[in-house]
């Protein structure tokens, strides 16, 4: 344990750190690459506790760690029996929210912080999902509720509360795992500090998922150049037909 | 085997497309039908956005009905001529399609008219066939069920501009088989479909088309019809995934000779009666999304910035 302890320690030291006030962050893997092989991947974010004023050296700390992935549109359906039929009656719309969302924690944060504390800091993914509803007020409707289930139960949105463990009183490490339908892009992961249910800290660290090799030179023809992109395509399927016709010609 | 999509934004199982192309080739080889209507939903189950699954989709049905079009003409089993006729109909239904589809997705409308299309269309089509085709079987008849069953339509026999289509030995007007290549074009790109299982039938009651003829002709249509809507899907909005297309091909253009070969030692009558059979089982399904309760009332779907109000 103790080794392990130290190896830790050593990886810590010799990664690039972000300063903050009372926390610092590092990441096991601050590019990760998206290839044609990409089945998901595991991620861990160290973080060191520095600056304790002495008011708090006997205080145990928790943490909660929430990291955003890039944002998209989103629209939600609701369907209602309509002469017999279910048909789609109305509809929201989400502006620029987050595609995945991971609340990671030592413990589950209604235990680690007040209510307002919480929405304040926006840690539930509820508040993210208020936040990109257009045209609505603040309290969450049916569509927002539904939303919020929806993408819990496709693993986009996800609450961890054991991921964060403590590896000395002022030294964590939160692990989690990008899934395998992650978008490339900015990942940004913001940790928070309490001590007592008072926050006494936070910091944010910024990293990225990116497409490589085959995959993004097709990406970037796709966006870059559809016209090629479209008359490659189908002339691939077009020679693809033809292939299969001579192959199997008698 | 896992494979990461790029365009898609997901991870698939490379065999399950494979397998999945190889039994949707082999459905269109058989029957002249693209597969989009069986394949997208799959596609759907798996976390492919809708949009790149239906523009990924129309790529696949191109290499497939490429593949099964190249058989049937080496057989002589094509009709180019009526076919390029038809083909020209279908594009600009198929242009008119797209920019219908657009106007409903803005008006939200869309997924009412999709299903109730499909179960409309599907129903009274695969109604049609079956009727028709189990009466023939019955009274073991060799003759063309159409020409003795099917009234002369005046004001569309009277069309100008009678052309004679030599392989297929109709004489027709060029405005009816572009009348019918526009409608399939059009309901294709409306429904999101290459609209084969329509076609087929349209060929066979409406032009009269002989049955050795139908699935080889619609094939052709069917590739260069999806061949414009795949490039209009790839270039308005690089939706086309081509890895994934890729791999449906790989096991679609296989598939597809295999449904080739079988549908050579089926007779012309049995091939309609199991087309009409798998069309009332679609339609059946979306009879079953439409009526009965769907488990959860909401759904959620990634949308493009130009959808939001």
């Amino acid at each position: 344990m103790r080794s392990c302890l130290i190896l830790l320690l050593a990886l810590f030291l010799s990664m690039g750190v972000v300063a903050a006030q009372t926390i610092e962050l590092a990441i096991s893997d601050p590019e990760t690459e998206i290839d044609s092989q990409f089945s998901g991947e595991p991620i861990t974010l160290f973080g060191s506790i520095s600056e304790v004023p002495s008011s708090l050296n006997q205080t145990p700390f928790d943490v909660v760690v929430t990291v955003r992935g890039p944002v998209r549109n989103r629209a939600v359906y609701r369907k209602a029996r309509r002469a017999g039929m279910f048909l789609t009656e109305s509809r929201a719309y989400y502006r620029l929210l987050p595609d995945t969302y991971f609340v990671l924690s030592n413990d589950a944060p209604e235990k680690i912080a007040d209510v307002s504390t919480r929405a304040e800091l926006r840690l539930a993914p509820m508040d993210w999902i208020l936040r990109a509803r257009i045209g609505r007020s603040k309290l969450p409707d049916s569509y927002d509720t539904a939303l919020h289930d929806l993408l819990l139960s496709r693993g986009q949105f996800e609450l961890k509360p054991n991921a964060v463990r403590f590896i000395s009183p002022t030294f964590f490490a939160a692990r989690w795992r990008l899934p395998n339908f992650s978008k490339p892009g900015v990942y940004t992961a913001d940790a928070y500090l309490f001590a007592d249910g008072v926050l006494v800290g936070r910091t944010n660290y910024t990293f990225g998922v990116r497409l490589t090799g085959f995959d993004l030179k097709l990406w970037i023809l796709a966006r870059n150049q559809p016209a090629v992109y479209g008359l490659l395509t189908v002339i691939i399927a077009v020679t693809m037909g033809w292939a299969g016709y001579a192959a199997f010609r008698r | 085997m896992l494979i990461y999509l790029p365009i898609a934004e997901t991870t698939v199982n490379l065999f399950h497309l494979v397998g999945l192309g190889i039994v949707v080739g082999s459905i269109s080889g058989l029957f002249g039908v693209g597969g989009g209507f069986l394949l997208t939903p799959f596609l759907l189950i798996y976390g492919v956005p809708p949009q790149v699954a239906v523009a990924s989709v129309a790529a696949q049905v191109v290499a497939s009905s490429t593949s099964g079009a190249l058989s049937h003409y080496r057989r002589r089993a094509v009709d180019p001529k009526l076919g390029a006729v038809l083909v020209g109909g279908g594009i600009v239904g198929s242009l008119t399609g797209v920019a219908a589809f657009d106007w409903l997705s803005r008006v939200g409308q869309l997924d009412a008219m999709i299903g109730i299309g499909y179960l409309t269309l599907l129903g009274s089509i695969g109604t049609i066939m079956l009727v028709e085709t189990t009466r023939f079987i019955l009274r073991g008849n060799r003759t063309q069920p159409t020409a003795r069953r099917l009234k002369r339509r005046g004001w569309i026999e009277a069309m100008p501009l009678k052309v004679r289509f030599r392989v297929s030995g109709l004489y027709m007007s060029v405005f009816k088989v572009l009348l019918v290549g526009y409608m399939i074009g059009l309901i294709g790109a409306l429904l999101g479909i290459g609209g084969g299982f329509i076609l087929v039938p349209a060929l066979l009651y409406v032009l009269r088309m002989p049955s050795k003829y139908l699935v080889g002709t619609s094939l052709l249509h069917l590739t260069a019809v999806m061949a414009v809507t795949c490039y209009l899907h790839a270039w308005r909005s690089g939706s086309v995934d081509i890895l994934l297309a890729f791999c449906l091909m790989i096991g679609s253009v296989a598939g597809a000779q295999i449904g080739t070969t079988f549908g050579r030692r089926l007779p012309a009558e049995q091939l309609r009666l199991l087309l009409a059979l798998i069309v009332l089982a679609v339609a059946a399904r979306f009879a079953v999304g439409l009526f009965l309760y769907p488990g959860n009332l909401f759904e959620t779907v990634e949308i493009p910035a130009r959808l939001l109000p």
